[in-house]
């Protein structure tokens, strides 16, 4: 498959979901009733802001409206912020890419490492410590992490700040719950794929070639392990956005995920839709990325479909 | 140094055990030596402890074991030896070939870069172009061809053969002088084994090489070997030169052994066909398979089966031979209508037993374990065959089971079992009954015997000969093996790219091959080697290896 025909694939997923986003909102009833109380609004009021969004007509108008509005870059108005959807979005993304960013970087800082020393150490003291402790890890809540995190630092200790954006020192404690938690799942994964890795034939046959146990594991044992890896990558990376939405509200960091739960409390539609498809256009991306990595990386795959 | 009477490898008393609180036990009491020069088998079927014992060998266990006893290899005590000497001791002392090639070298680093890394080792101060010139010095000593070109693909890019010759390349990078080969032919076409056996006896000449050969397959031993020992669980039965031993074994477990294993060349008196009624007839049948969509816009495929016509009469056996790739699955799988014929006709003609019937056709496959249910007991399992078919009375059904399963020479207490715990011969019985029990006219058996030990297949071939004689049913019998078809098919088919080569009664198959893939195939039947060439007496050898390139072309763009 080459590199155009995956972008198709990409492109008709998004445009699934736009059209997902759109039934749901006309499913949960009259939009603009959801958002204006009609019994302390003007029928004249109702009626210009269901044109002005394009509530207007059948149902089918209404879609071909949306997409067309979509296309131009119109992604509605936020009744909550009083301007567009869009600009309410981004103005919010950059600290939620930073949180995620910063976030897998810990993940993968203390997944690869400790993954690695444990499947080496299979079945030994050390695996057994880390599998325990990754059990407590993801057993943990978020926000239990991050309250307790709280209590801790900020409270007790008075190291950190508990709330807010600016410094590296109001990112320490978000990074570290979302982090922590997806290492103690991620440090799961490497674990398993190494031992996999560890016990394919070709492996024993390097050994068997007096090829030093650092080379071993360095150029067959790691090469063959980054496969499955890769192939969690989207699913970790969806986990984590999920994640922000109740980590970003403990610690009050202006990102998407706050602003999620702001546009539902305040039923800002517009912004809710634009922030769905945000998401979906993300992991599509990372989706796409891992498609084309996992080709670059296992000359199998890339033949078999050269072919 | 006394290097004239010291023996290249000793291993004394060799106890293995997985280490833990209660430890397993899993070799005990092994012996041997290899001297120089020796080709020695080290023989038993799955579960007798013969590969732990050559992978302890060099400290390639895969769990954390329980030594007794000391292996001396090349003056080293192996499992005494510190992480250096032992890295050293791999690099210079001892190669090792494994039994699936693909598997053993790594799938996602070029051949080049493996053979490059191991060479670096070797030679730490050669520069890159000396590197890649002694990487395709040893490709071309293994008769890979074009060696230059083979350094940039992968090792799913070329032939099973050709990816063992360059495992056999990459073990003797360090001009070892012991070759440990653990079942090197197992993963391999049958035509291909004879190449790559051939291939290790000229290594073994030319660089003199001691080989310590693991094999269940007694017909490599026979023609090969110049010892023998023979492992029955975990223990030696017996030891010795492979003339007595192969010729006069003296344990019980090993007679058997070697006479499960004995060819008997076809001795048949009636080389003209029967005339039972037809059971399935293909007629000029064509199928291709395309790899892609483009390949078919351009008729770039692979042929499965080109003006493909035998039949298959009953009460008969007929033996589809052919390597892989050569459509012999593909020709059952039409036949069973599992997979639709380009064009030509593929006929199931009526039950031989009532006209008015359908043929009725059951297949049995290759691994009797993955085409049974793991969780569910074997009785509920061949319960639910009949029941799907309308048997309604529980007490007839279990009534039939019993008969069925007696036919196959089970007893009663398997059917209480679950998968698990049946051995593979009894798994792949219980497969056969679970065919009969709708009592069909003809059988479809692909490679039923690859998977289990050949004591093992001895009691299934004679369990398919027995139905046949009593019931009357065909059997269309897919294999590789032509010890099989000596053994009990009437009729020989062999395919060769979805072409039939050879169609003749066995009895007249091996006076002289009609075909030059025909001969090569009974050329390579073990015990049909010149042993002379082998013992060095003459100087010429087995001729050097003819690559398998037909196989590297269709792979190669």
């Amino acid at each position: 498959m080459n590199f155009g025909f995956r972008l198709l694939r990409a492109l008709i997923s998004l445009w699934l979901i736009v059209t997902l986003v759109f039934l749901a909102l006309r499913a949960t009833g009259d939009p603009i009733t959801a958002i204006f109380d009609p019994d302390n609004t003007t029928q004249a009021a109702l009626d210009a802001y269901r044109r002005q969004w394009g509530y207007t007509g059948s149902v089918f108008d209404q879609y071909l409206a949306y997409l067309s509005n979509l296309l131009h870059g119109d992604f509605g108005f936020s009744s909550m912020a009083n301007r567009d959807a869009f600009s309410v979005v981004t103005d919010r993304l950059p600290a939620t890419l930073e949180l995620v960013g910063c976030s897998a970087l810990l993940m993968m800082l203390i997944g690869i490492p400790v993954g690695a020393i444990a499947a080496i150490n299979d079945g030994g003291r050390i695996d057994r410590f880390v599998m325990t402790f990754s059990t407590v890890g993801f057993a943990l809540p978020n926000f239990v992490l991050g309250l307790g995190l709280i209590l801790l630092f900020a409270v007790n200790l008075h190291w950190l700040p508990s709330n807010g954006i600016g410094t590296p020192e109001h990112l320490i404690m978000p990074v570290l719950t979302i982090g922590i938690s997806q290492a103690a799942i991620f440090t799961r994964f490497v674990r398993s794929s190494i031992l996999d890795a560890l016990k394919l034939q070709c492996v024993t046959s390097a050994r068997a070639r007096g090829i030093s146990e650092w080379n071993v594991f360095w150029f067959h044992v790691i090469p063959n392990a980054l496969l499955p890896l890769v192939t969690i990558t989207p699913l970790l990376v969806g986990a984590m956005v999920a994640a922000s939405a109740v980590v970003e509200s403990v610690f009050g960091w202006p990102g998407i995920g706050r602003l999620i739960v702001e546009s539902v409390a305040q039923r800002d539609l517009a912004v809710l839709q634009m922030i769905v498809m945000m998401i979906a256009a993300v992991m599509i991306t990372t989706n796409l990325i891992v498609d084309l990595t996992y080709s670059r990386l296992d000359p199998r795959t890339s033949l078999a479909r050269a072919h | 140094m006394h290097a004239a009477e010291d023996p290249l490898c000793k291993v004394e008393d060799l106890g293995i055990a997985i280490n833990g609180d209660v430890p397993v036990p899993i070799v005990d009491d092994i012996s041997f030596e290899i001297r120089k020069g020796d080709y020695f088998a080290l023989v038993g079927e799955s579960g007798s402890g013969k590969s732990i014992t050559c992978h302890s060998m060099m400290r390639l266990l895969p769990f954390k074991p329980k030594i007794k006893g000391r292996i001396a290899i090349d003056g080293h005590d192996v499992w005494s030896l510190n992480r250096s000497k032992l890295l050293a001791f791999r690099r210079k002392s001892v190669g090792m070939v494994f039994q699936d090639p693909l598997a053993a070298l790594n799938p996602v680093r070029t051949i080049g870069a493996q053979m490059l890394e191991t060479l670096r080792i070797h030679f730490p101060t050669a520069d890159a172009d000396d590197l890649r010139n002694r990487a395709v010095q040893a490709l071309r000593e293994v008769h890979i061809p074009e060696p230059g070109s083979r350094l940039g693909v992968y090792p799913h890019q070329l032939s099973g053969g050709l990816n063992q010759r360059v495992m056999i390349a990459l073990a003797l990078l360090g001009n070892p002088k012991l070759l440990i080969a653990d079942e090197p032919t197992t993963a391999l076409d049958m035509s291909v084994q004879a190449e790559v056996l051939d291939l290790i006896d000229e290594m073994r000449r030319k660089n003199d090489l001691s080989v310590l050969l693991v094999t269940h397959d007694l017909g490599i031993v026979r023609d090969r070997a110049t010892h023998i020992a023979v492992l029955q669980n975990g223990r030696m039965v017996e030891q010795g030169p492979a003339a007595s031993v192969a010729d006069a074994p003296q344990a019980a477990y090993s007679k058997e052994l070697f006479e499960a294993s004995s060819v008997d060349w076809p001795d048949r008196d009636q080389t003209r066909r029967s005339r039972e009624p037809l059971c399935l007839t293909f007629n000029m049948v064509n199928k291709t398979f395309f790899a892609s969509k483009k390949d078919r816009a351009n008729g770039v495929g692979i042929p499965a089966a080109k003006n493909m016509s035998f039949t298959v009469r009953r009460g008969e056996i007929v033996a589809l031979i052919g390597e892989s790739g050569s459509g012999k699955t593909t020709a059952a799988k039409m036949a069973m209508d599992l997979e639709k014929p380009d064009s030509g006709d593929i006929i199931l003609h009526p039950s031989p037993r009532n006209f008015k019937d359908p043929l009725n056709v059951q297949m049995v496959f290759q691994h009797p374990r993955d085409s049974l249910d793991p969780l569910m007991r074997v009785e509920d399992q061949l319960h639910e065959v009949l029941s799907v078919h309308g048997w309604k009375d529980r007490g007839k059904r279990q009534e039939h089971i019993l008969k069925t399963i007696e036919d196959v020479g089970l007893s009663a207490e398997v059917l209480a079992r679950r998968p698990t715990y049946l051995s593979g011969g009894e798994a792949q019985r219980v497969v056969i009954a679970r065919a009969l029990l709708l009592e069909p006219d003809m059988l479809i058996a692909d490679e039923p015997l690859s998977a289990v030990d050949v004591r093992i297949q001895k009691h299934i071939l004679e369990c398919l000969q027995r139905l046949r004689d009593r019931l009357g049913i065909a059997i269309l019998l897919i294999t590789h093996d032509l010890r099989v078809v000596f053994e009990i098919a009437d009729q020989v088919v062999v395919l060769r790219y979805g072409r039939v080569v050879e169609d003749v009664p066995v009895s007249m198959f091996t006076d002289g091959a009609r075909d030059e893939y025909t001969q090569k195939l009974i050329d390579a039947v073990p015990g049909n080697y010149d042993k002379d060439g082998a013992d060095g007496e003459k100087n010429d050898g087995p001729p050097p290896a003819k690559a398998d390139d037909t196989v590297m072309m269709r792979v190669l763009p």
